[in-house]
């Protein structure tokens, strides 16, 4: 069953999975058809990990050479999208832990340009500790559910559980602040 | 609005990407282009039909240059194919037969200053098969990273690794095995206990989405610059595994089954389209089972459903194959004599409920998911036996407390607005954790005791205020750790995963 559609090759809609089993077999455009789907998704996630823009772009791009390289070892191609958020999430840990401690970064001496851009998304996220950002945008930006999300992130249910629970208490202070200002 | 719709609202709505991010984007597709590109060059170029003798002497005249040409030269691997690819005597009971289908290969080749020997291999004429190979450095290898464990570093025991980049940018992206037009899937993974610092050996299981022909074995890496490159070795010359064909009860062909693998062909397959896989031995005995883990590696494509062996069978033996209760075999339907070992075998499987004849119980004894103790406390308890011993009706009439008992699509009509909780149903847990922990001192009452005496020990009064115990007790379906997460009316939870051989505690929260 097809989870999603895109416009491929101007005219040709077809589903990820479809994507997928022609990008497998060594279709480029299918492949880049499949990362322009998910492009926003990854950069999402990266950003519960990195702040630096340029670390997010690193991420992605490597993420995505990877995910074209590996693609043989897939084996469900449906599963395609747990699979290659997995890799970034790796990636992304690999880049963090190259870097000295990022939590009280000033803004305003981060190089380039930022994303996302100033709209909430980022103040939500910075909310949070550390451990609860990633587990907050898969489930609240990509809609993964916890058993996924407690797969893809070698956690139990009951923690990524727990995590929402306790992350949602916070970030209800934080809105709920931001409504009365407004 | 509340505060899960506001969340979800800033976080999942579209934000455009920075110009830098796009252009980075496109550079990356560029690169894979220009690979693709590459790739399919060397097909064509290759793509020409040879008859299997000219195959086989262009095979050995390509090895025989690239080992020439090698700068590294000969080096022939050692070690025992066999008990490499299966490590217990169990699985290699059955080898004799296939052993003489093993191609050795023992040559290396230099891929940035890295040793790659391929080892040998096995194929079976339905594309599945077992390549095993080594990567070595005498300056020692790159650091690794377990695929396994999200985030987790490899540390030992056989897995699923993957090489992290190397001090010099050097990326090993590891193996391929590839036919002619298409890449198999592949699962690769460590010999934990032959692999060091500066050599590691893996196992390669592999199944193609077609026949097997001229395959290649293909070891990619990306040097410093990300310029990609490959280590190409054809696995021809050897001998393939023949297979049998299975039918089913109108006579068509469904099945072909190999002494390594076997492989179903019929629309629609998806990888959990197989629940239950049994092959049948002439003298009764079961073979093996799905749910005893018995595909080493399962994958899919369009209407190919390969399952590879943990272990060696011999086909010949084999009564016939049940597939979710379809009965499959050997040769034509009507020239086979219907066999009683043959039937669906759901009474084989049925688990019979906890005894609790011995338990002082209050209520509910005939019901295993749900009972209430001589002192008062009513426990809930999920295991693979209850799942199994407990009707629907049993299972329905809680459906209010936990949603343990739903499936799917009860859980959608009954309790709209909770189907993330789908991870917490009979589906999920009977696909998933099979098994009920097997040790007498993991019983479900057991472990309910021991929860109670933990929560009298740190506060009486809390201990007094229990009136309902949530337990969900159970073994993960590859058989690697027995699994608790007790909770209960009160603030005590209990989640622990022990291992089921030693009951070692793997991993704990209180």
């Amino acid at each position: 069953m097809c989870d999603g559609a895109v416009k491929y090759a101007v005219t040709e809609v077809v589903c990820v999975k479809e994507l997928v089993r022609k990008a497998r077999a060594g279709d480029a455009e299918a492949f880049v058809a499949l990362i322009e789907m998910h492009k926003q998704s990854f950069c999402k996630i990266a950003r519960g990990f990195l702040r630096r823009a340029a670390d997010i772009d690193d991420a992605v791009s490597e993420t995505v050479l990877v995910c074209w390289e590996k693609l043989p070892t897939l084996r469900r191609n449906e599963a395609f999208r747990a699979w290659a958020v997995r890799i970034l999430i790796n990636k992304c840990r690999d880049i963090a832990a190259s870097q000295p401690e990022q939590t009280d970064i000033d803004e305003s001496c981060i190089e380039g340009e930022t994303f996302p851009p100033k709209d909430g998304f980022g103040e939500l996220v910075d909310a949070l500790d550390e451990n609860s950002r990633a587990i907050f945008v898969l489930y609240y930006a990509e809609g993964f559910k916890i058993r996924e999300i407690a797969d893809i992130l070698g956690l139990s249910e009951g923690t990524v559980g727990s995590r929402l629970a306790r992350g949602r208490e916070r970030l209800r202070g934080i809105i709920e602040k931001g409504g009365r200002e407004q | 609005m509340s505060t899960d719709k506001k969340i979800r609202e800033i976080l999942g709505k579209e934000m455009p990407l920075p110009e830098s991010t796009e252009r980075r984007l496109a550079e990356t597709y560029d690169i894979i282009r220009a690979r693709a590109a590459e790739a399919e060059r060397k097909k064509r170029a290759g793509a020409r039909r040879l008859s299997r003798r000219a195959a086989i002497a262009l095979a050995a005249a390509m090895l025989f240059l690239l080992c020439a040409c090698s700068a590294v030269g000969y080096v022939m691997c050692r070690g025992d194919f066999l008990s490499a690819i299966w490590r217990s005597e169990e699985a290699r009971k059955n080898s004799a037969a296939v052993a003489e289908h093993i191609t050795s290969v023992g040559v290396s080749y230099d891929l940035l200053g890295y040793t790659i020997c391929l080892e040998g291999y096995m194929t079976d004429e339905n594309g599945m098969g077992y390549v095993r190979y080594s990567v070595s450095s005498p300056d020692g290898l790159p650091p690794m990273r377990d695929a396994m464990r999200d985030g987790g570093e490899y540390i030992s025991g056989d897995t699923e690794a993957w090489f992290e980049t190397d001090d010099n940018g050097i990326y090993l992206l590891g193996s391929v095995i590839k036919s002619d037009d298409s890449s198999a899937m592949n699962h690769t993974v460590i010999d934990g206990a032959l692999s060091g610092d500066k050599k590691a050996y893996f196992t390669d299981v592999f199944t193609l989405p077609g026949e097997a022909e001229e395959l290649v074995f293909e070891f990619a890496a990306l040097d410093e610059n990300g310029g990609r490159h490959t280590v190409r070795i054809p696995l021809s010359g050897g001998s393939v595994l023949p297979s049998v064909e299975l039918s089913d009860a109108s006579g068509g062909v469904r099945a072909e089954l190999s002494a390594i693998g076997l492989l179903l062909t019929g629309p629609d397959f998806d990888l959990y389209s197989v629940g239950r896989l049994e092959l049948v031995y002439a003298d009764g005995g079961l073979s093996l089972t799905q749910e005893d883990g018995a595909c080493r590696y399962a994958a899919v494509s369009s209407e190919r459903w390969c399952c590879v062996f943990d272990r060696a069978i011999v086909p010949e033996e084999v009564l016939c194959v049940i597939v979710d209760g379809m009965t499959l075999t050997p040769g034509l339907a009507e020239a086979v004599a219907p066999d009683p070992l043959c039937a669906p075998a759901a009474a084989r499987y049925y688990i019979p409920p906890p005894d609790r004849s011995g338990l002082e119980l209050e209520s509910l004894q005939e019901n295993p998911f749900h009972y209430r103790r001589t002192d008062g406390v009513e426990v809930f308890c999920l295991t693979g036996d209850t799942l199994a011993g407990c009707t629907q009706e049993d299972m329905t009439a809680y459906k209010c407390y936990t949603h343990d008992c739903l499936t799917e699509q009860e859980l959608a009509e009954l309790c709209p607005g909770y189907e993330d909780n789908y991870y917490f149903s009979r589906e999920f847990y009977m696909k998933s954790y099979s098994l009920s922990p097997a040790s007498d001192d993991l019983a479900p009452d057991a472990v309910a005791d021991r929860y109670l005496e933990y929560i009298a020990e740190i506060s009486p009064e809390a201990r007094a205020e229990v009136g309902t115990v949530v337990m969900r007790l159970y073994q993960y379906a590859d058989g690697s750790a027995v699994v608790w997460i007790i909770y209960s009316d009160t603030d005590f939870l209990w989640e622990a995963e022990l291992c089921p051989e030693t009951g070692e505690l793997l991993n704990r929260k209180v």
